[in-house]
């Protein structure tokens, strides 16, 4: 176990063991000067969910207190594969947490009212809203409108979806799924967004021709997987249900915007009438592109993000940073992983504040335009 | 934020080599590519858009996305009767979008072809830094505007602008025809809500039951928390006579005129909407039940030129009222005013059908319903019940001595003596003449005394010409399952014994009677002729008040008095416009008179003109004005027999005359009735053409059939009057089916044929109102009973089946066969004559069959191909 400290915000990591994250939330409760503010944990692995949010409500006593699970970890230690990394803050940064259960029904709604409820109890002006969704119950553009109609353009949103093989969210002492957790903060530092996101092109762009939601059924007249496999160049290779999904996590499809960015959608999987479904739906009629995310640019895409978030910070060094990361990136690093973590610490200067990171499925940053929702990217708070 | 993204293509390419110049050309085209197919996915977003908002959100989502704003709205400019409101929006709320409504950017595009586009700071009053705002106008010129914002510094450019005007006009088209969809909708459903409305209203003949169903229903139309039906004047204000949403105490409370939301609109003659119903001080001080209502929209009611009142529907929370709320209120106020019309009538119609035009009180057809009723409630509740029945003591001498206006006026006052002197609850009838029929109810005999002693005194406190009159009264207390006609026998029994004491003011209590008159007249052993013949002529009254035919009430009261008094000949004769008087009735051995005679001649023409009883010819002709309505409407003359008629036979006649007048205005009276409540089952006939046109053309097709059978087959005048109407309302039951199983082309399933199944029943219960439609009531119920007990609702056979009913199977399924359906063309006259007879024994009454052919057989093969209406536009409509 290792802790981070600046004495206002610490960080703490406890790799494996029941009582993991009682143990690094109340490590990282127990490096502050006073009082918490707020409690994030983070976790990873098999673990008994219900008395992970249980340990994680005690250790932040009175101090809201929020988390979720994530595809591996990375804290001071560097990268993990299970265990528990926490933040606390100190009394400078005040929040209120709120969630939304049985949040598939309407996503918007469900990110609109727990997103409200967040702010209305933060009693203050949010400087942020984090949020901790599931992109397994839906489309997660649905859910980050909601909460952008509660928020509006003045608070930046940040957070990701829940990942690993239970896909939990902590709140209250408790861990739920299909469920929305929004944290309200108001910091009284200041705090920096950033977000990257990067691919390589392959093929040439193609029109969307049919498309019901989050799945696609035709590109270019012709059915989706057949032309998805062919603009990537595995046309007439037989994948099976492992060796596509492994394939699909690293050659996401792009949506090119008017303005010149792109984003990336996630490919989830396939249907037996070669459809492929998208993690965020793309309307019919929209060009998009077959893009191969790459080795050299997954590496530092990542410390680009800590870069932005502390250009955000406006000159004040970063106290600590909290990071999302995408899983299908985690498995394309792959051996590379402690070398994106590492560029991540550097990035963040010395000596080394205290830094949490996640590996989720799916990530939330929105600072401009009114849409947040993304795929394949690194979100960073930079905490000043 | 950092994010991957394409280079400038214009940058690139003016420093680049040639090669690389390639490139950027193709990054170029790509960007068109980009942009062409952005706006072929917001055009087919928008068009596949389901409703209002659907389309709103997912076109102003997509806006923001493509332009990497974080403000957007879709404005919605109104109209003359819409005002403007923003539809949605995303990063503002509605009411922030609803502030750049006024804004002058947004009042210039609204005049432009062109989006405008902006930068500055803080533009539109949102803080944005660059923004486009885009018009757009529907055909019948109702703008609508999108306005798409940033607040970061990246101005919108020329190819922004493009792309937004060209979404722009695809956005608007969705949108004006998502708008013509749902008015086309909205108004389906305000049809459908006002035919509801209008069955219920038009069941409804009583004022406060039908206020009520008025709030009801606009409740349930307009979505309100609240309505109030108010009536009243601009002098006394405005009753609430029915509410819904509101504490019950309200109901009763009057609105001065000119105040609330429902004061003010009747003295502006005009709908009047609030959204700040609190703020802009509607809400009455002198009561607390309105305080909740936060918007709300009042329109007048009114019938007969006048506004007499308004419906407020409110809203206890703050609700944008549209036009087809307003168009909707004003649908319902429109019937209501009818229905109240309608109820107006009845209750004037009924009022003095029940009301004795002299004395105020009420009549013997009030008295006998009064009484009806109080006996059902005393046996529910168990209480005691008395009858006492009043004989002015001589009143004969002041109509001999000071003329009949005199005597009038002493029975008007007597009437108000009496009703000012009874108990309230008590009920104050005119029985006859100068008799008063009192009903005190919760009284025994003893009970009834010092209410009857306060009546006497009352009567003798009267200023009467020539002195005091007083009256003899019988007093009886109702018995343990006593009919009404025995209760009053007994008081009337009473009544004769204490007139028997000779002592004027009598009163005698019937259970202290020990000869009672009644007897003693029927042995034939009366000690006093002129009491006998008084209730001689009571009993020919009542015979004839049974009727309510004027001609068999005639009939009744001359065949009783050529009876009685063994008289040649007693007539009634009718004054008809001619100046000529009409036998309306006679009976006795004489030659019958002529049916028409001059209304001049002889003592019936002296008894009209002078307005009294005439006798002649040696007091062997007595003629009797028949007065109704004040009106000299005939008379009644006898002949005498053997016998001369002496004065007491002639007040026999003029007792049974009296009778008979009141018995001619009550049937006057009926009538009027009867066509009120024809106009209500009217009413309802035009809701079904409303509903749907085949089915009220074939309605009346199939009326004109019917009848035409029902004289084949030699019934009687009522049992045609019966078919003609059966023909029109057998499928009136419809309007309570739903539109989209009446509308279905194409066979019915099996649960939705027991849904169309009920509607016999229904249609007979929407007549039950209507007294006069009692015989249409049975054929509309069993028009589809088959023959063979195979039909619906009840699966009678053969003759349990009413004939009528019968009848109009037989006529509907040839009209039905003969018109074209959505799934098969009509049959030709001969194929449907054919179905007929095969099915006759199974489904259809042979004889009744035979019957139909006769007729259609008779008839010119032009008119039998007239036969065959319009396009049948349901499987539902021939069910």
């Amino acid at each position: 176990m290792r802790a981070a400290t600046t004495k206002e915000i610490a960080a703490a990591t406890a790799a494996s063991g029941p009582d993991a994250v009682g143990q690094a939330c109340r490590e990282a409760v127990g490096e502050l000067q006073g009082d918490p503010g707020l409690v994030l944990a983070f976790t990873s692995g098999d673990r008994d969910f219900d008395r992970d949010a249980i340990e994680m409500a005690e250790a932040a006593g009175g101090a809201s207190s929020a988390g979720m699970t994530g595809k591996g970890l990375f804290g001071p230690d560097g990268p993990m594969d299970e265990g528990c990394v926490a933040m606390a803050f100190g009394s400078h940064v005040s929040a209120a947490v709120a969630s939304k259960e049985e949040a598939s029904g309407d996503l918007r709604t469900a990110g609109q009212a727990c997103t409200a409820e967040a702010l209305e109890n933060l009693g203050t002006d949010a400087d942020l809203v984090l949020l901790f969704i599931d992109s397994t119950r839906g489309d997660i553009a649905e859910t980050v409108s909601g909460a952008y109609e509660a928020a509006g353009p003045a608070v930046p949103l940040a957070g990701g979806a829940a990942g690993g093989s239970g896909k939990r969210h902590f709140h209250g002492g408790r861990a739920t799924h299909d469920s929305i957790v929004a944290v309200a903060i108001h910091s009284e530092r200041q705090l920096g967004l950033g977000n990257t996101q990067t691919c390589k092109t392959r093929g040439t762009p193609s029109i969307l021709t049919r498309s019901n939601g989050q799945l696609v059924e035709e590109i270019d007249g012709r059915p989706a997987e057949e032309v998805y496999l062919e603009q990537l160049g595995f046309a007439g290779v037989a994948f099976d249900e492992e060796e596509f999904e492994s394939m699909a996590i690293t050659h996401p499809i792009a949506q090119p915007e008017l303005h010149g960015d792109f984003r990336l959608r996630h490919v989830l999987g396939r249907t037996e009438e070669g459809g492929i479904i998208l993690g965020t739906g793309i309307p019919e009629s929209a060009v998009i592109e077959f893009t191969e995310l790459d080795f050299e640019e997954l590496l530092t895409s990542g410390a680009a993000s800590v870069q932005d978030a502390i250009g955000a910070l406006e000159g004040a060094d970063p106290k600590a940073a909290l990071v999302f990361d995408c899983a299908g990136r985690r498995r394309a690093l792959r051996d590379g992983i402690p070398q994106e973590v590492e560029a991540i610490t550097t990035a963040l200067g010395e000596p080394t504040p205290p830094v949490v990171g996640l590996y989720t499925h799916g990530e939330v940053a929105r600072l401009r335009g009114a849409k947040g929702d993304r795929n394949h990217a690194v979100v960073t708070v930079a905490f000043g | 934020m950092r994010s991957s993204q394409l280079p400038s293509a214009e940058a690139e390419a003016a420093a680049e080599s040639p090669e690389q110049n390639g490139r950027t050309v193709e990054r170029s085209l790509r960007r068109r590519f980009v942009e062409a197919a952005r706006r072929a996915a917001i055009i087919g977003l928008v068009n596949a858009a389901s409703s209002e908002e659907d389309l709103g959100r997912r076109f102003i989502d997509e806006l923001c996305e493509v332009f990497d704003a974080e403000l957007a709205c879709l404005l919605d400019g109104g109209d003359e009767r819409r005002s403007a409101r923003a539809i949605s929006t995303v990063g503002l709320s509605l009411d922030a979008a609803g502030g750049l409504l006024k804004q002058p950017e947004y009042l210039t595009s609204l005049g432009s072809d062109r989006a405008v586009l902006l930068s500055g700071e803080d533009l539109l009053g949102i803080g944005a830094r660059g923004a486009m705002v885009a018009p757009f106008h529907t055909e019948d010129g109702r703008p609508v505007v999108v306005v798409v914002a940033r607040l970061h510094e990246a101005p919108f450019n020329e190819t922004d602008r493009a792309m937004l005007e060209a979404v722009t006009v695809a956005g608007g088209q969705a949108l004006e025809r998502i708008w013509a969809y749902e008015a086309r909708n909205r108004s389906a459903k305000e049809q459908a809500a006002l035919l509801r409305a209008a069955k219920s209203m038009g069941s409804s003949l009583e004022f406060g039951h039908l206020m009520n169903t008025v709030a009801e229903e606009v409740s349930r139309a307009l979505d309100s928390d609240a309505v109030i039906c108010a009536l009243g004047d601009e002098v006394d204000g405005y009753v609430v006579m029915g509410q819904t949403g509101l504490p019950e105490d309200f109901l009763g409370f009057r609105q001065p005129p000119g105040t609330g939301l429902g004061g003010r609109t009747v003295e502006a003659g005009r709908t009047m909407v609030t959204q700040r119903y609190d703020e802009e001080g509607f809400a009455p001080p002198e009561t607390t039940a309105l305080d909740n209502l936060r918007a709300g929209v009042a329109v007048p009611l009114g019938w007969g030129d006048r506004i007499r009142g308004f419906i407020t529907a409110g809203f206890f929370t703050q609700r944008r009222i549209t036009a087809g709320d307003i168009e909707l209120l004003e649908g319902f106020a429109e019937l209501a005013g009818l229905a109240c019309a309608n109820a107006e009538r009845h209750a004037e119609v009924r009022h003095a059908a029940e009301i004795d035009g002299l004395t105020g009180c009420l009549n013997r057809d009030g008295l006998q319903r009064a009484l009806l009723g109080l006996i059902s409630e005393a046996e529910s509740n168990g209480t005691r019940l008395s009858v006492a029945i009043l004989d002015l003591d001589g009143f004969k001498s002041v109509n001999d001595v000071f003329g009949h206006p005199t005597g009038d006026g002493v029975l008007k006052g007597v009437g108000a003596a009496l009703r000012s002197s009874v108990r309230g609850g008590d009920v104050v009838a005119r029985y006859g003449g100068d008799e008063f029929a009192l009903i005190l109810p919760d009284a025994s005999e003893p009970q009834a005394a010092p209410v009857l002693d306060r009546v006497r005194a009352s009567i003798s406190s009267l200023e009467v010409p020539g002195g005091r009159i007083t009256a003899c009264v019988g007093v009886a207390e109702r018995s343990e399952g006593e009919s009404m006609q025995e209760l009053i026998t007994r008081a009337d029994d009473a009544l004769r014994e204490a007139k028997g004491s000779l002592s004027p003011g009598s009163v005698r209590r019937a259970s202290r009677s020990t000869s009672p008159l009644r007897a003693s007249t029927v042995n034939g052993a009366s000690p006093d002729r002129r009491q006998r013949w008084r209730a001689v002529a009571g009993d020919i009254g009542l015979g004839v008040a049974r009727e309510s035919d004027s001609g068999i009430s005639a009939a009744v009261a001359v065949t009783e008095l050529q009876d009685v008094l063994q008289l040649e000949l007693c007539a009634v004769l009718q004054l008809v416009s001619s100046g000529r008087l009409e036998v309306i009735a006679e009976a006795g051995p004489a030659t019958p008179s002529a049916q028409s005679r001059d209304a001049d001649d002889g003592s019936i023409g002296r008894a009209l003109r002078e307005k009294r009883r005439v006798k002649g010819g040696s007091s062997q002709e007595v003629a009797v004005p028949l007065i109704v309505g004040g009106r000299a409407w005939g008379a009644v003359s006898c002949v005498a027999g053997q016998r001369p008629l002496d004065d007491v036979d002639v007040e026999l006649i003029a007792g049974v005359a009296e009778h008979l007048s009141a018995a001619i205005r009550t049937g006057d009276l009926y009538e009027q009735l009867t066509k009120s409540m024809i106009g209500t089952a009217e009413a309802l006939a035009a809701a079904l053409e409303a509903k749907d046109s085949y089915t009220a053309d074939h309605a009346r097709s199939i009326a004109d059939l019917a009848v035409d059978v029902g004289s084949e087959l030699d019934l009687s005048e009522s049992a045609i009057d019966d078919l003609r109407y059966g023909g029109i309302f057998h499928d009136v039951g419809k309007i309570a089916i739903p539109d989209a199983l009446i509308n279905k082309p194409g066979p019915l399933t099996d649960e939705e044929f027991e849904v169309i199944k009920q509607h016999p029943a229904i249609g007979a219960e929407i007549l039950a109102p209507v007294p006069f439609l009692y015989g249409v009531r049975t054929i509309v119920r069993h028009a589809h009973e088959h023959w063979d007990g195979s039909g619906y609702p009840e699966g009678l056979t053969g003759q349990q089946i009413p004939l009528g009913a019968r009848i109009v199977l037989a006529v509907d399924a040839y009209h039905a066969m003969t018109s074209d359906r959505p799934y098969r063309q009509a049959m030709s006259h001969e194929e449907a004559c054919k179905e007929l007879e095969d099915n006759a024994g199974s489904q259809f009454d042979p004889e009744v069959v035979q019957a139909v052919l006769a007729v259609l057989g008779r008839r010119e093969p032009s008119a039998v191909e007239q036969e065959s209406p319009p396009t049948r536009p349901s499987a539902a409509a021939g069910a």
